[in-house]
Parts: C-alpha cells; sequence; structure tokens
C-alpha cells in the first residue's frame, strides 16, 4: 500500500511538472497573469508530492519491506537504522528519487522567496525549472522506478554495499546533490533572462544568493567524499581524480566562476553574455556528471551498476536541455549590451583573470576525464589519471591563487598597481615567517611542493593583512577596531573566511604531500616502527564482532621520546550481505598532522600454527587537517555571504518601502 | 537579429561532445589495450597442468589449425559460466582448444575440476607466476584468444557468451575455413 | 550484467586494502625506485588505482616484475617500455606526450591562450565602444538605487 502510494504520488509529481512546464512559460508569453500566477502553487504541489514519494520509499526501508525490488537489492534487516536511511540514496533509483525532491524543492524555494521577482520573470525561471523536473521525473518513472514490486517477496535483502556504511557518506549524497540541483536555479535564472532578453544588475543579485547556497552545498559534498576517501579506502589518498570526483569538481569549478563573474555584472554591467553562459554551463556540467556515474561511459571506482538505456535517455535529456539552451544562447546573446569599463588593473580585472583560470581549470578537466573515451572511439586506448591532472591543474591554480591575494586590494574600477606595495608588505613578510617557520620544522622539499606551500601561506596571509586594513588595525584603538570588525558587512566577512579558507586548504595540500613519511611492510605482533619521531608498535591484532559484520582490529601503540603518546585502532571488516571486505582506518589528529594506520591481511607465507603477519601501512601526514577546516571556512565562508541583507532583494524592497513611508 | 560567431561557439562544442559521448556509450571502457593484435604469439613455454601430460609452448599456436586460447581457473567463476561453449568448440575438427591455466591454490582441484566437469583443451599449460599471462596482456581471467596462421587475430574479454558466439566467433571461424 | 560479474570475481581480493609485499628489494635505493615505478603503473583490474595501491593478485604479479627488472638493474624508463609493449600506453597512469596526445597536454595552454584573447578583446572593446544596455524600468532602478545606497553606507 505504501509502496502504491509512493508510486502514485510520483506518477502525479511529474502531471503537476509538466503542467508547470507549460502554463507559466505560455502564460508569460502571452502576459496572461492567471496562467503565470499558477506557477507557484503546482511549485508547491509537486515539492509535497515528491515528499510524500520519498517518504514512503524511506518508510518502506525502514520496515525493510522486500516485497518492492528496490529495497531487497540495497537494503538487509541486519542494517543499522541509519543505514538503513541512508541505503534510499545509496542506490541509482532512490538518489534519482532524492534529485528530483531536491530540485522540487528548490523550485518550492523560488516560489516562496521570489515573491519579489517580476511576474514574468518568475513564471519563465519556474516553468524551466519544471521543464528540468519533467526529465528526471520521467526518468525515474520509465527507467528506474523504484517502487517496482516483487512477487513473491523474499525473506531478506540483499544488502547495502558495505562501504556505503558509513556516516560520511551517507550525508555526502545529499550535501553534493542540493549543490548539483542548486544551481538548476542559476540556470533557470539565466533561461528565463535570455527569453527577456535582458540581463542587469538587478539579476545578478537574484542569481547570486542561490548560487552561493549551491555552492556551499556543492563546496561541503566535495569535502565530505574527500575525507570518506581518506580515511575509508586505506591508502591515505584524499583526491583520485576518478571521473566520479571531477563530475563533482567541475560544476564546483564553474559554479566559483559564476559567483565571481555575478559581481562583475552587478557592479559594472558588463561581462553579461559571459556570466549567463557560466550559469548554463555549470547546471550543464551537473547534468554531465549525473550521465558520466550512470551511464558506464567511463571507469570509476564509485559508479553505480550501469544500465545502456539509462545512459542514452540521459544523453537525450542532456541533448534536450543544454542543447536548447545553449541555442537559445547563441540566438539571444548578442542582445545583451556590454555597460561599464574597468582598467585592467582594478578589482574588475581580478575576477576576470580569476574567471580566466578557472574556466580553463573546468575545460582542462572536462576534456581529461572524457579524453579516454574520445580516444577510444579512434581505437587508442589511453588513461588519463592522477598523474596527468595533477601535472596539468596545479600550474593553473597557482596564477589564480597568486591574484586571489592580491584582488582584494585593488579598487574597484582603477587599481592603483603603485600603491599596491605600501599595503600589501606586511603579507610579504608573513610569508617569508610562515615559510621559514615550515622549513625549519619540517625540513626542506622538492621546488615545486615549496611553491605550492608559498602560494598558500601567501593567500592566507594576504587575507588576514586585508582584513586587519579594513578594521584599521593597529591603526586606531583596539575597541575602534573591534567595533569595525563588527560593523564591516557579512560579505566581507564571507570573502575573507572563504579565502582563508582557500588559503588552508592549499597549505594542507601541500604541506601533506611534501612532508608525508610512510612505513608499509608485514608485522608480527609485537613488531615496531619508526616513523619520523614516532615509534609505532602493532602490539595486538583481535577478531571481534560488530553489528552485521565481524571485524580484525589492530592495537598500534604509539611512542614518543619513550612515551605512549596515543593507541591506533584500525579495523578489517567482513560484512556477510553481500560478501565484502572493507578496511577502516585509525587516525590521530596530533597538532602536527595526522598519525594513520591501517592494516590488511596478508595473504604472503603465513606458516600454519605460527603468529601471523599483518600488512602494516603507516603514514604521518603533516598539516592535512587544515584542509578539511579551510573546506569548513569555505562552507561558513558562504554562509556569512548569504546571511548578508544586501543579497535579500526582497529585504531591500521592503527597506526601500520603509524609507518611502517615513 | 545579428548573430555574433563567437556566441555559436558553445552550441558547436557542445554538439561535438554529444556525438562522443553517444558513440562512448557503444564502447566499453574496461576493455584494455590488444597491443598483440595481428603480431605473432609470444615466446612462451609452460609446464603442464597435470604432471603426465605435456604443458603449452607457443610452437604449439603455429599448426595449420586456427587455434582458440582461453587463459581460466578453477576459482573463476566466470570461467565456469564459459565452460560449455569451450567443450562445443573442443568437438569441432577444425580448430584446436588450448589452455592456459593461471594460478591455483592447487592444482588437484583444477584437474578433479576437469575431470569432473570435462575437459575442453587438447593442450594446458600451467601458469603459477603469472608470467605468461603478462606477456599476453591479461587483464584477468577470463580471457580468450584467436590465433591463426601464426598471428593472433581476435581476443575476448571476460566469458564467452551467446551475442560473442553467434555473432563474432562462429562466423569468424566459419569464415576462417574458407 | 555478464562484465559485473566478471568484474566481480576479480575482485576476489579486497580491492581497496593496500597492497603490502612480502619480498621487497633488500637496496634500499632500488625499493625506492621500483615503489615509483608502481605509483606510475595502471592497476589491471581496479579502476583509477595505481598497482603500487592495490591489492588483486594481478598488481601484485605486476610488482614482482617490476621488482625483478628493478634488481636486474632496469631504469624507470626500461620497466615502462617492458610494460608497454604488453599492455599498451593503458598502463601508464601519465598518458605519454606523442602525436595522439598532444591536444590533451595542450587543452591547458590552449584554453589559457583563448581566454587571454577574449579578455584582451573585452578591454578593447571597453575602450572603444560605450554602449549601455536598454534602461531599466522604474521599479527596477528603484530597486537597484536601494541597494546600491546601501552599499554605500558600508
Amino acid at each position: 500500500m505504501i509502496a502504491e502510494i509512493g508510486h502514485f504520488a510520483l506518477i502525479i509529481a511529474l502531471m503537476l511538472a509538466v503542467a508547470q512546464s507549460m502554463a507559466p512559460l505560455y502564460g508569460a508569453w502571452r502576459r496572461n497573469a492567471t496562467l503565470m500566477a499558477l506557477c507557484s502553487p503546482l511549485a508547491w504541489g509537486q515539492f509535497l508530492l515528491l515528499g510524500v514519494s520519498f517518504l514512503c520509499l524511506t518508510y518502506l526501508y525502514v520496515v525493510s519491506d522486500f516485497s518492492v525490488q528496490n529495497v531487497f537489492l540495497n537494503s538487509h534487516t541486519q542494517k543499522p537504522l541509519l543505514y538503513k536511511v541512508s541505503g534510499v540514496w545509496g542506490n541509482h533509483e532512490g538518489s534519482i528519487l532524492l534529485w528530483a525532491l531536491i530540485l522540487a524543492f528548490f523550485g518550492a524555494a523560488v516560489a516562496m522567496f521570489g515573491r519579489r521577482l517580476p511576474q514574468t520573470f518568475k513564471a519563465r525561471v519556474l516553468g524551466v525549472q519544471a521543464l528540468i523536473g519533467v526529465g528526471f521525473l520521467s526518468f525515474s518513472l520509465f527507467t528506474s522506478n523504484p517502487f517496482i514490486r516483487l512477487n513473491p517477496a523474499p525473506l531478506e535483502g540483499q544488502g547495502l554495499n558495505p562501504l556505503l556504511q558509513d556516516p560520511g557518506l551517507a550525508f555526502h549524497p545529499p550535501m553534493l546533490y542540493l549543490g548539483y540541483v542548486g544551481l538548476s536555479i542559476a540556470f533557470s535564472f539565466a533561461i528565463a533572462a535570455l527569453l527577456e532578453g535582458r540581463v542587469n544588475a538587478l539579476w545578478a543579485r537574484w542569481v547570486r544568493p542561490w548560487t552561493l547556497a549551491a555552492w556551499c552545498f556543492l563546496t561541503a559534498g566535495i569535502a565530505l567524499g574527500s575525507w570518506w576517501a581518506y580515511y575509508e579506502l586505506g591508502w591515505g589518498g584524499w583526491w583520485f581524480w576518478d571521473p566520479v570526483e571531477n563530475a563533482s569538481l567541475m560544476p564546483w569549478l564553474a559554479a566559483t566562476a559564476l559567483l565571481h563573474s555575478a559581481i562583475v555584472v552587478e557592479k559594472r554591467e558588463t561581462l553579461k553574455s559571459w556570466t549567463v553562459l557560466l550559469a548554463i554551463v555549470a547546471f550543464s556540467l551537473s547534468l554531465l556528471g549525473t550521465f558520466i556515474v550512470r551511464s558506464g561511459v567511463l571507469n570509476s571506482v564509485h559508479a553505480f551498476a550501469s544500465d545502456p538505456t539509462r545512459g542514452v535517455y540521459i544523453l537525450g535529456f542532456l541533448f534536450v536541455v543544454v542543447g536548447g539552451s545553449l541555442v537559445l544562447y547563441a540566438v539571444r546573446a548578442s542582445t545583451l549590451q556590454a555597460g561599464g569599463m574597468f582598467a585592467a588593473v582594478s578589482r574588475e580585472g581580478g575576477l576576470v583573470w580569476n574567471n580566466l583560470f578557472l574556466a580553463a581549470a573546468t575545460g582542462t578537466v572536462l576534456f581529461g576525464t572524457l579524453f579516454p573515451m574520445l580516444a577510444d572511439a579512434f581505437g587508442y586506448k589511453v588513461s588519463v589519471a592522477a598523474p596527468y591532472f595533477n601535472a596539468v591543474f596545479v600550474p593553473l591554480m597557482i596564477p589564480l591563487l597568486l591574484v586571489m591575494a592580491v584582488g582584494p586590494f585593488l579598487a574597484w574600477k582603477r587599481g592603483n598597481i603603485a600603491a599596491l606595495p605600501g599595503r600589501i608588505w606586511p603579507a610579504v613578510i608573513l610569508l617569508l615567517v610562515g615559510l621559514g617557520l615550515a622549513i625549519w620544522w619540517q625540513g626542506a622539499a622538492a621546488p615545486l611542493e615549496i611553491l605550492g606551500l608559498a602560494t598558500g601561506i601567501w593567500l592566507l596571509a594576504s587575507v588576514l593583512v586585508e582584513l586587519a586594513g579594513r578594521i584599521n588595525l593597529f591603526r586606531t584603538s583596539l575597541g575602534g577596531s573591534m567595533k569595525r570588525a563588527v560593523d564591516l558587512p557579512r560579505g566581507a566577512w564571507g570573502m575573507s573566511v572563504a579565502h582563508a579558507g582557500m588559503g588552508l586548504v592549499v597549505i594542507g595540500m601541500a604541506a601533506s604531500i611534501s612532508w608525508e613519511r610512510e612505513v608499509i611492510s608485514l608485522k608480527y605482533p609485537g613488531d615496531s616502527s619508526t616513523l619520523g619521531a614516532y615509534e609505532i608498535t602493532l602490539q595486538d591484532v583481535a577478531l571481534k564482532q560488530g553489528p552485521n559484520y565481524r571485524y580484525h582490529e589492530g592495537t598500534f601503540i604509539v611512542r614518543r621520546d619513550g612515551a605512549v603518546i596515543a593507541t591506533l585502532y584500525p579495523e578489517i571488516r567482513n560484512y556477510t550481505d553481500p560478501v565484502t571486505q572493507t578496511t577502516e582506518a585509525a587516525i590521530y589528529p596530533l597538532i602536527s598532522g595526522d598519525l594513520y594506520a591501517v592494516i590488511a591481511e596478508s595473504g604472503a607465507n603465513n606458516i600454519p600454527g605460527e603468529p601471523k603477519r599483518w600488512g602494516v601501512r603507516l603514514y604521518h601526514k603533516p598539516l592535512i587537517g587544515w584542509m578539511w577546516l579551510g573546506a569548513f571556512m569555505m562552507f561558513v565562508g558562504g554562509g556569512l555571504s548569504l546571511s548578508d541583507r544586501r543579497l535579500r532583494v526582497g529585504v531591500a524592497q521592503k527597506a526601500k518601502q520603509a524609507e518611502a513611508s517615513v | 537579429m545579428k548573430i555574433k560567431p563567437y556566441y555559436i561557439l558553445p552550441i558547436v562544442v557542445f554538439i561535438g561532445m554529444a556525438i562522443f559521448l553517444f558513440v562512448g556509450l557503444g564502447l566499453n571502457p574496461r576493455e584494455t589495450a590488444f597491443p598483440l593484435y595481428e603480431q605473432s604469439p609470444p615466446d612462451f613455454a609452460l609446464g603442464p597442468l597435470h604432471e603426465e601430460q605435456p604443458g603449452l609452448t607457443d610452437e604449439d599456436l603455429l599448426g595449420d589449425k586456427t587455434v582458440i586460447l582461453n587463459f581460466f581457473a578453477s576459482w573463476c567463476a566466470p570461467c565456469r559460466e564459459e565452460h560449455p561453449y569451450l567443450m562445443a568448440l573442443s568437438e569441432r575438427d577444425d580448430i584446436s582448444v588450448y589452455g592456459i591455466d593461471y594460478r591455483e591454490v592447487s592444482r588437484e582441484k583444477a584437474i578433479a575440476w576437469l575431470y569432473r566437469d570435462g575437459n575442453p583443451f587438447a593442450l594446458i599449460g600451467y601458469d603459477q607466476d603469472a608470467r605468461v599471462v603478462m606477456e599476453w596482456g591479461l587483464a584477468g581471467v577470463p580471457e580468450t584468444f584467436i590465433v591463426h596462421n601464426g598471428k593472433v587475430i581476435r581476443r575476448y574479454q571476460g566469458p564467452l557468451n551467446v551475442p560473442i558466439m553467434q555473432h563474432d566467433l562462429l562466423p569468424l571461424l566459419e569464415a576462417l575455413e574458407k | 550484467m555478464k562484465w559485473l560479474a566478471f568484474l566481480m570475481v576479480l575482485f576476489v581480493t579486497p580491492a581497496f586494502a593496500a597492497g603490502v609485499d612480502e619480498a621487497v628489494l633488500p637496496d634500499a635505493a632500488q625499493e625506492d625506485a621500483a615503489r615509483d615505478i608502481m605509483k606510475d603503473l595502471r592497476c589491471l583490474v581496479c579502476q583509477n588505482q595505481s598497482i603500487e595501491e592495490s591489492d588483486a593478485d594481478m598488481a601484485a604479479d605486476l610488482r614482482i616484475v617490476v621488482r625483478e627488472r628493478v634488481a636486474a638493474g632496469d631504469d624507470h624508463q626500461d620497466v615502462m617500455d617492458y610494460m608497454v609493449a604488453r599492455y599498451g600506453d593503458w598502463i601508464l597512469m601519465r598518458p605519454p606526450v606523442n602525436e595522439r596526445t598532444w591536444l590533451l597536454w595542450g587543452m591547458p595552454v590552449l584554453l589559457v591562450l583563448l581566454g587571454l584573447l577574449a579578455a584582451g578583446l573585452l578591454m578593447r572593446r571597453h575602450l572603444t565602444e560605450r554602449t549601455a544596455d536598454a534602461p531599466l524600468s522604474a521599479d527596477e532602478q528603484a530597486a537597484l538605487d536601494t541597494l546600491l545606497a546601501e552599499d554605500k553606507d558600508q
């Protein structure tokens, strides 16, 4: 019964989406206010129905109703409750339903917060939003229906891939989808603007908060995924340039570019056609990511089981949505006239520089990701993996980061390059001190690694100096500075916090790569290894029972100068449904960086009756925690900017009314 | 309305990409490169699986008959899945079916399996340390090669199945016979 | 779905556990060299993993061969050549630079040059024309004015 309610709600939601994609768009064209007014109730209706549908599926998972095929294939009665719930989106069908739900959520959000948008514009935005919804809902119903029944119902489910049984991964997909789908709003705004034939500062103001929200979620989603890979996959890496990871990185790069170019539209009424293109491209890359993950065209560790019909469907959908919008763009973009001017050396110039390198990086990652397929089409088998991406991506990021540090010091419209040294010299001193300290602490490293580290420190230092300048630190009383700090707009704080976060991320990456120490060996219980200043002993390995798995737990005692400072417990888990082995790294965060331990079963030359030897990987990764902290700061920075009242157009209008009534 | 050429660029790039994505749907990214194609088989000499039988060398592949060379292991489930096809092929007179066994936990197990389910291989070489497997550029078991007139002309990665047999392997053998 | 079953069998050993070997080379410098080589060779049965990180059987076999070659005095390039002869360029984690990959390696440079060209044109156009967009409607202008006034406040 519950499954049928969910199924029925899904069908009605599709019908509402069809209505929503036609009535308001036609109404906006014909200037029919009644039809246009339909968009909000339809958007709400769609959201509520999909909410019902999603709750039904969740309920089916929680009660383990194996008469539903999707639950049977992806769940198990022995699973902890959290993972029964996260199992809903841990599979293809459920994740598409979640995607559709989030799409409808953003539609409803526009219906609610967009009361101040011009009527035709809002109708068009929601109409375009519904068109995307039609695509996803029919995809779900016709190729990936999660509510299909099985008869007779099996007694036990097949279980979720145990790699996904993890808190980090439970929340990673919803975050990522909020980001991917959030970009659909920027896309709908861009299409509506092209239909209206007008892009102006006000449009940029409307688009920015939605993009910013999507960007925050995308940042959090990527960081969670990377963190999961770090502690779960078991060889201490956190980014593998896997096609699926690239699929999330590309929209992030494009959204970052969009956030910054929208500022130029807002301030200077220029870069309009470029910004509209970025909005289209950012969401198109999200759709492309879906295609890559679900069609099996590219090799990936964490792709869903792929199915060519789904691939054909998504490609067709991609072709209609992206192709259609780019045709519209080709026809309409030339009507968007450029407005104000600015000098090459100016804040706007810095933002153009930012866009240039972000766009080049996006294009490079896209081309590199698709290249194996392209080459294969010409009969050449080649792998494009991490070494390629590291080699091309880092040189693109360094000029970006260097200017990112200087940009905020430049004035709008016309920057004074001669005055720059006078403002930025404290950052140079901070850079030299920071770099000196790092090398004194950890020793020399390869020149490129030092360059990466220097870039990160430079960015962080310049953010601090810029912020100090803004609040007149050391030039007025401390109280005066505090007051200025409090009075600083949230948007300014947001920028500084997010930029500083980026600096921390870069420092964490560079330091953990430059000064990583590792020991890889086979050990008997009782054996010790030396890792830098630490002596690490494998004390014991015991077999234990978890909720739905058995596991070997290693006990590592960490000593420094003879004193015990930590104990690490890495695990090898053996799940039975389905039979899978996973590793759980043990991580002990020190101020200097993480101690990271993994054990592995080694089949190698174990003589029966003698003590068993274990494969052991130990790492010391200096400052790697700064990466996660930095990513968190970027998320918080985005949130701070979002809370800036200047971004809320509605508030501004209320303020205007208040002024008028005074 | 005037359309500037650089505004058309995005749609042109996209259409090009979409065409390749469509082509990509028909390709198998898991398939590895095949440098042996149209080349002579690599030199190798393997001992037998069963002590009383002969082993397998590259010389054996260079006879007059077309050779089907199958890499297998008794622990590999897809190998069992494709086993009936190899049995059927072994009954033909126009071809020789040879096997290379890639690493067993116990050789007795492999011999017992072939005894029980039938042995399609006229000759079997046993490759414990994967050296010959590597010479042939294998990504795993099972893989099947066809050697004709001293050249490697086909490779199937993964188990043989109905589509491969009907649409490729059998028509190919028929064509070679003429 | 058959190929999926094929892959599952290939994953009989834990694909995500770290590859730790019994027989490392006695000479530490050689072992380091061998490890560097392993990091540049792609695991055949796993996706996007080097043989250095993988615990698959085939990866372990390849590691043995790499160590053997290094011990016999082969350098990085010799081992790569040996592997490419058997597995093609596919086995390299870093694609080679050749006539089939120049576009891949050239793409970042090409994109940056294109971007610089576009930015240059933009700056030049700004110096030559001064065109304004269709004027804002009265409502929009008012809304914008409020926003800009707020900006000035801070």
